[in-house]
C-alpha cells in the first residue's frame, strides 16, 4: 500500500475512530497526540511527501492538507464539548457562604480621632505630640492655673511627685508648641490624659483629647465661632446647629462651653440629650494673655484661641455606646464592629 | 446653687418664662438647670376652702368639716386640730393617690360619711411638718392644683451650676445684678432698718485677729434679748424654696442672708463665749474639736480658728463647734461676719475633708466689704422676726485690705479679640450695671473700678469676656471665610502612626486600647524587668503604676476574650510606655510601642479549608513584610533566651533592637497568668521603626529577560538550620539569583527520624541577557556540591 492510499485509509479509520469515540479528556487527548503529536499520523504523512509518486504529489498535498484540517477542526470541537460537558456537569450550591478576606479593625476612639482630625488638616491644622509625663509647669503653671486655684479641683491629678504629673489635659502640648515655633501656628494635639476619678460606666481615669491652637495677628473670637461651626457640621452633619456658652477655663479668657443640636434627636430632645436637645461638645476660647506672655509670646501683638474636645464621649454618643470601660476592657465582638 | 424665681424677683424685675430665664442665664455663663417640682403627684390635689366646721358626735378629737372644692361642697371629716373656717387647704379627693402610696376613698368614719382627706405638710410630701394641717394662702382660688398653687407661690426653682470664677452669683442678688445687665431693668438692694440700742457692742466684745493673712477682716454684730424658735411661715418658706431645711429663726436668717448676699454669716450663742472675746488664730497641731455636725476633729496647724477667751468656738469660715451653738435657750446672739483668705480656707477644707456652704463660698472669694452690709442686714431681720436689741455699732477690725484693681478697656482691643464693633455707650452702660465704678471715659477707652464682688474682674481681657458674655455669644456674627497657615510640612511621625494602625488593620489585626496604669506586677513584666513609675496617688493597687511594656495589657485582654469563649484573637495596640529615669526632667523614658498578640486560629472558620493555628511565623512574617514595605532595610534576627517565653527571638535592623517575638512559656501562662492557651506576642518601638523607614517609593523598571526557575530538594540533619543552608545557596548562586524560596519541609515516613527533608525554588534572572540553561547547569552543580560537601546534605 502506498502512502496515499494509507493516507486514504487513515482518513476512514479516523472517521470510524471518531464515531466510536467515548467523549473523555483522556480519550480526546489520545486522539489528539495519535493524530496530531509530534509523532502523529499527520506529521508522519508530511514527513513521506517525497515517497510519493510524482504525478499524484499535487493530489496528495491537497489530500493530507484536507484531512489535517478535518483532524484539528473535529479535535477541536471534541475540546469545545468536553468543557461545555464539564460546566454543565458541574454541581455548585449558591448558598454556600462565601469565603472572607480577614481584614482587622481600628479602636472606635482611633476611628473618632482620625475622622476629627482630618476635618482639621483640611482647615490647615498640623498634629502636634507630647509627653503623658508631664510636669506642673507644663500642664498648669504655664497655663495659668494659679497655685491652690479652685480649678485645680476640677482636674484631680494624678502624681507621680512633687510637680511631676500625668497629664489631665493635651494644653501641655500647647505650651511646648508656642515655646518652640514662632506664630502664627495652627494645630491641634490629639492624645491619652488621666485624671484621678474612680472607673465607672460614665467615667474613667484615662480617656483621650483633641485640643486646637491658632496663634496669629488678628485671630478672633468670631473666627473661633466659625472654626468650631465648621467642624460640627462636617463632623455630625451639616444641620447640626452649634451655640456658645460662656464658661471658665483658666488658659482661655472668654471662655465658651459648645453645644451642638443633639443628633440622635435632632434638637427634639431625647434621653441622650437629658431632653434638652443640646449635646455638650467642647471647650474653648481665646487664648489667656498670660498663656501667651509665659510662653513668650506678645499678647499685644497676637491672638489666638483654643479648643479642646473629648474622643471618648464623642465615640460614646455617635455609636450609643453606654459604658466607657468598653474601651479599655474590650471583647473582640465589640472591636470587630468598628470597620 | 439653687435659687427660686419669686425670690429673685425681689432684686429685679424677670422679663421671661421660667424656661426664658433658664436660657438665658446659661447663655450668662451661669449653666441653669430648672428643677421639676420636687414632690410628684401635687397636680392630683386640689384648694378647697373649708365653709363649716362641726364637732363629731362621736369623736371629740375629729371635726366634720363642709369643704368647697371649686365645684361643689364635699363633707371632709378632718382630725387636726388648727382647722377652722375661711381656710384654703390642701384636698385628696377619692381616687386620688398620696406621695406615701396611700389611696383615698369613699369612707364612713365613726358613722359619718367622709368623701376625701385635708392635709398636712408631711401628707403631700412637702415637708416633714405634721403640726396639723396645711393652711395655704388666703388668696387661694378654690379648685386649682396643688401643683398650680405651689408653682405661684412659691416660684421656679432652678440649680445653677457655678464656674469658679464667679463667687459672686453664689446669691440671689449676684445673679440679679447679671439679670440686670442683660434686661438693663433695676437692681433692688434691700434697705436695712436698724434700730440700735444704746449698749455698745464694744462693751461686750472685742476682736483679736492673731492671723491676718487668714483673716483680714473680721466684723460682728451683737443682738440681745432674742427669742429663739420656729422660723414664721414667709422664712421656712423662703429656705425651703432653695432645699434647705428650716432649722429655728436665727439660723435661718443666717442661711437666708447667706442665700440672699452670697456672704457665709455664724450666728454663736453669746453667752457660751467666755471672756467677751474673740481671736482668731491658726489652731495647733493634733488640737481636737467638736462641730457643728457632732463630729470630733482633729487639727492641723493649716486650719484657722475662731477661739474665745478660752477656748476654739468655730472652724473658721468652715464650720461652727458644738459649744456655742444656737439652741432653744439663746438669747444673746452674736453675729460673726468676716472675709477670710480663699487659699487657707481650701486648704483647711482639704485637709478636714469637709466641704460647707460657707467654705465653697470662701474659697472661691468672698465680698470684703459687703460683709458689712450682711451682718447689718441679719441684724435687722433677727429683730424683726425674733425680737431682741441691736447694740450699738459695729466692731470692724479690717486689718489688711483688700485692693480692687483700676482697669482701662481700650474699645479698639475688645473689637480685635472679639472680631465685632461693639457700641462704646453699650459697653460703658454695661459695666455699670454689673457694679463698675467708671472712673474714667474718652472716646478710646474706659476706666473702671472692680467691684469688690468679683475677684475675677483684674485686667482688660476679663472685662472683654464680660462684654461678650453680656452681649451674647450667641449675637456675634461669624465670618463666612478663614484665613490658612499653608504648611509646607505636615507632622510625619502621626502620617507613620496613622499608616501602621491602617497597615496593621490591614492584616487583619484588631486594634485595641488598654490602661496606661497597671498594678505593680503588670509593670514590673519579666522579659524586660524595666524599673516602673509609681504613682503618689493612685486610685487603687490594680492602678499605681505606669506599664512599661503593651504586653501585660494584651494578655490581659486575652485572657478577658478567654473567658468569654473568645479563642481565635490578633490584637495589635500602639501606645506610649513609660519607663523610669532619673536623669529625665519629668523621671520618664517616654517611647510609643506597638505590640501584637496571636492566639488560637489565624482564620475564620469555613468550609473550604483548614483552619491554621497562629505560630511565630506569622509574626515573623507579619514583621518581615512591614521591613519590605517601610523599606528598612534588612532584618537579623537572634534567639535569645528568657525564663518566661518558650521561644524568644531578637529582631534588629541597622544594628538596633527592633522588637522581640516570641512564644509565651506555657508555664508562664499557667502559673502567673491562668491561661492554658499558647499565645504568640510581638512588641517593638514605634519610634525607631519610624526613624528606619523610608518613605520614598523606588520603581524598578520590570526584568526584560525571561527567569528560569529550578528546585533543590535535600535531605538534612534537622539541627541544620534553614538560614545556614540560604547562605550557602546564594554564595554559590551568585549575582544571577533573583529570588530564593523556601517551600517545602518533610519529616517523616521514608526520612531518618534526625533528619528532614527540604525544597528550595531558586529563581535565575539577568537583566541583560536570557541566562543559558547550561550555564544555570554548573551553577547548580556548584550549589548541590557545596551543600554536600559543607553541610551534608543528601539530594533526592
Amino acid at each position: 500500500m502506498d502512502l496515499y492510499q494509507e493516507a486514504k485509509q487513515n482518513r476512514i479509520d479516523f472517521q470510524s475512530e471518531i464515531d466510536a469515540l467515548e467523549l473523555t479528556e483522556q480519550s480526546v487527548e489520545n486522539l489528539r497526540i495519535k493524530y496530531l503529536g509530534k509523532k502523529g499520523i499527520i506529521r508522519y504523512l508530511f514527513q513521506g511527501f517525497s515517497s510519493v509518486k510524482p504525478e499524484e504529489k499535487k493530489e496528495y498535498g491537497q489530500f493530507v492538507n484536507v484531512f489535517k484540517n478535518e483532524v484539528e477542526g473535529k479535535i477541536e470541537e471534541l475540546q469545545e464539548s468536553l468543557i461545555k460537558q464539564k460546566t454543565v456537569a458541574e454541581v455548585f450550591d449558591h448558598t454556600m457562604p462565601g469565603i472572607r478576606p480577614q481584614r482587622g479593625s481600628l479602636h472606635p476612639i482611633s476611628l473618632t480621632m482620625r475622622e476629627i482630625v482630618k476635618i482639621f488638616q483640611e482647615m490647615g491644622f498640623d498634629i502636634e505630640f507630647g509627653p503623658e509625663v508631664e510636669t506642673d509647669y507644663y500642664n498648669f503653671a504655664a497655663l495659668n492655673f494659679p497655685d491652690n486655684h479652685p480649678a485645680r479641683d476640677m482636674q484631680d491629678t494624678f502624681f507621680v511627685e512633687k510637680d511631676i504629673l500625668l497629664r489631665t489635659h493635651t494644653s501641655p502640648i500647647q505650651v511646648r508648641a508656642m515655646q518652640k515655633y514662632q506664630p502664627p501656628m495652627r494645630l491641634i494635639t490629639p492624645g491619652r490624659v488621666f485624671r484621678n476619678e474612680a472607673v465607672s460606666a460614665r467615667s474613667h481615669c484615662i480617656f483621650h483629647q483633641i485640643e486646637g491652637l491658632y496663634i496669629d495677628e488678628n485671630v478672633t473670637f468670631a473666627d473661633l465661632k466659625t472654626t468650631i461651626d465648621i467642624f460640627a457640621k462636617r463632623y455630625f452633619g451639616k444641620n447640626v446647629k452649634t451655640r456658645f456658652r460662656p464658661s471658665f477655663f483658666p488658659f482661655v479668657e472668654p471662655g465658651a462651653e459648645v453645644d451642638v443640636t443633639c443628633f440622635i434627636c435632632g434638637g427634639e430632645g431625647c434621653r441622650v440629650c437629658k431632653k434638652t436637645g443640646w449635646l455638650e461638645i467642647m471647650g474653648c476660647g481665646m487664648v489667656d494673655p498670660n498663656v501667651l506672655e509665659e510662653s513668650g509670646i506678645d499678647s499685644e501683638k497676637y491672638s489666638g484661641y483654643a479648643f479642646g474636645m473629648g474622643p471618648d464621649r464623642i465615640t460614646m454618643l455617635k455609636y450609643g455606646i453606654d459604658d466607657i470601660r468598653l474601651f479599655f476592657d474590650s471583647d473582640i465582638k465589640f472591636l470587630k464592629q468598628f470597620k | 446653687m439653687i435659687i427660686n424665681r419669686n425670690w429673685l424677683e425681689k432684686y429685679i424685675d424677670i422679663p421671661f418664662s421660667d424656661t426664658d430665664l433658664e436660657e438665658h442665664l446659661t447663655y450668662l455663663g451661669l449653666e441653669t438647670v430648672m428643677l421639676k417640682n420636687p414632690v410628684a403627684g401635687l397636680d392630683k390635689l386640689i384648694v378647697g376652702e373649708i365653709k363649716q366646721v362641726e364637732k363629731h358626735p362621736e369623736a371629740d378629737k375629729l371635726t366634720i368639716c363642709q369643704v368647697f372644692d371649686g365645684t361643689e361642697i364635699k363633707q371632709i371629716i378632718c382630725g387636726a386640730d388648727n382647722v377652722a373656717v375661711g381656710q384654703k387647704v390642701p384636698v385628696a379627693l377619692p381616687g386620688c393617690e398620696l406621695p406615701g402610696g396611700f389611696k383615698i376613698k369613699r369612707s364612713k368614719i365613726r358613722g359619718v360619711e367622709s368623701l376625701g382627706m385635708i392635709c398636712a405638710e408631711d401628707e403631700i410630701g412637702l415637708s416633714d411638718n405634721h403640726e396639723g394641717i396645711m393652711v395655704l394662702q388666703e388668696n387661694t382660688q378654690p379648685g386649682i392644683t396643688m401643683e398650680n398653687y405651689i408653682n405661684s407661690t412659691i416660684g421656679a426653682s432652678f440649680e445653677v451650676d457655678l464656674t469658679p470664677n464667679r463667687p459672686d452669683c453664689n446669691s440671689h442678688i449676684g445673679i440679679a445684678r447679671d439679670v440686670s445687665a442683660l434686661t438693663d431693668g433695676e437692681l433692688r438692694i434691700p434697705e436695712i432698718l436698724l434700730k440700735e440700742s444704746e449698749e455698745r457692742t464694744e462693751d461686750h466684745i472685742s476682736v483679736d485677729i492673731l492671723d491676718e493673712i487668714g483673716c483680714p477682716r473680721y466684723a460682728a454684730r451683737l443682738v440681745k434679748g432674742v427669742k429663739v424658735g420656729p422660723s414664721p411661715k414667709w422664712l421656712a418658706d423662703t429656705i425651703s424654696s432653695v432645699g434647705l431645711r428650716p432649722i429655728n429663726n436665727i439660723v435661718d436668717l443666717s442661711n437666708f442672708v447667706l442665700m440672699e448676699t452670697g456672704q457665709p454669716l455664724h450666728t454663736f450663742d453669746y453667752n457660751k463665749v467666755a471672756g467677751k472675746k474673740i481671736i482668731v488664730r491658726k489652731a495647733k497641731a493634733n488640737e481636737k474639736v467638736t462641730t457643728l455636725d457632732s463630729e470630733v476633729r482633729t487639727l492641723t496647724e493649716d486650719i484657722l480658728l475662731i477661739c474665745d477667751a478660752e477656748k476654739p468656738v468655730a472652724i473658721a469660715g468652715i464650720m461652727g463647734l458644738e459649744n456655742s451653738e444656737i439652741s432653744k435657750e439663746t438669747s444673746d446672739v452674736l453675729i460673726e461676719g468676716a472675709y477670710f483668705d480663699p487659699a487657707t480656707i481650701r486648704k483647711g477644707s482639704k485637709t478636714l475633708a469637709l466641704q460647707t456652704d460657707a467654705s465653697y463660698r470662701f474659697e472661691r472669694g468672698a465680698d470684703p466689704v459687703n460683709v458689712l452690709f450682711a451682718i447689718d442686714r441679719i441684724a435687722s431681720l433677727i429683730q424683726q422676726v425674733a425680737g431682741g436689741i441691736i447694740c450699738k455699732n459695729r466692731i470692724d477690725r479690717y486689718v489688711r485690705e483688700i485692693e480692687f484693681p483700676e482697669v482701662t478697656v481700650r474699645f479698639k482691643r475688645i473689637n480685635k479679640i472679639i472680631g465685632y464693633d461693639f457700641d462704646k455707650k453699650w459697653v460703658v452702660n454695661k459695666f455699670q450695671r454689673l457694679g463698675c465704678e467708671i472712673l474714667e471715659k474718652t472716646d478710646e477707652e474706659v476706666t473702671v473700678k472692680t467691684p469688690s464682688w468679683r475677684p475675677d474682674l483684674e485686667r482688660e481681657i476679663d472685662y472683654i469676656e464680660e462684654v461678650v458674655r453680656i452681649f451674647g455669644m450667641e449675637k456675634i456674627p461669624e465670618p463666612k471665610s478663614l484665613s490658612i497657615i499653608l504648611n509646607d510640612e505636615p507632622n510625619k511621625k502621626h502620617m507613620f502612626i496613622e499608616k501602621m494602625r491602617t497597615d496593621l488593620c490591614g492584616f487583619g489585626l484588631n486594634e485595641n486600647y488598654n490602661n496606661t496604669l497597671v498594678s505593680q506586677d503588670m509593670a514590673k513584666f519579666e522579659l524586660y524587668d524595666r524599673p516602673a513609675i509609681e504613682l503618689a496617688n493612685p486610685l487603687s493597687r490594680e492602678l499605681a503604676f505606669l506599664r512599661t511594656s503593651l504586653i501585660p495589657g494584651l494578655l490581659n485582654t486575652a485572657k478577658l476574650n478567654f473567658n468569654r469563649g473568645n479563642f481565635d484573637l490578633k490584637l495589635f495596640e500602639i501606645g506610649n510606655i513609660q519607663v523610669r529615669e532619673e536623669k529625665s526632667q519629668t523621671k520618664a523614658r517616654e517611647t510609643m510601642n506597638f505590640a501584637v498578640l496571636m492566639t488560637g486560629n489565624t482564620e475564620i472558620i469555613n468550609w473550604s479549608y483548614r483552619q491554621r493555628e497562629a505560630n511565630l511565623y506569622y509574626l515573623k512574617g507579619l514583621l518581615e513584610q512591614i521591613a519590605e514595605d517601610y523599606r528598612i532595610g534588612e532584618l537579623s534576627f537572634e534567639k535569645i533566651e528568657n525564663e518566661i517565653f518558650s521561644k524568644l527571638v531578637r529582631v534588629t535592623a541597622k544594628g538596633q533592637d527592633l522588637c522581640l517575638l516570641g512564644e509565651l512559656h506555657p508555664l508562664y501562662l499557667n502559673k502567673k497568668q491562668g491561661i492554658d492557651k499558647n499565645i504568640w506576642i510581638l512588641e517593638g518601638n514605634v519610634d525607631l521603626l519610624f526613624e528606619l523607614f523610608d518613605p520614598e517609593i523606588r520603581y524598578n523598571s520590570l526584568p526584560k529577560y525571561p527567569a528560569t526557575q529550578r528546585d533543590v530538594s535535600i535531605v538534612v540533619d534537622r539541627s541544620l538550620q534553614i538560614g545556614d543552608i540560604e547562605k550557602v545557596i546564594r554564595e554559590k548562586a551568585g549575582k544571577n539569583l533573583a529570588d530564593f524560596i523556601f517551600y517545602d519541609e518533610y519529616k517523616g515516613e521514608n526520612i531518618e527520624k534526625s533528619k528532614r527533608s527540604l525544597t528550595f525554588n531558586l529563581v535565575f534572572q539577568n537583566n541583560e541577557r536570557t541566562l543559558l540553561d547550561s550555564e544555570i547547569d554548573k551553577v547548580m552543580i556548584k550549589i548541590h556540591t557545596a551543600l554536600h560537601k559543607e553541610l551534608n546534605a543528601e539530594l533526592r
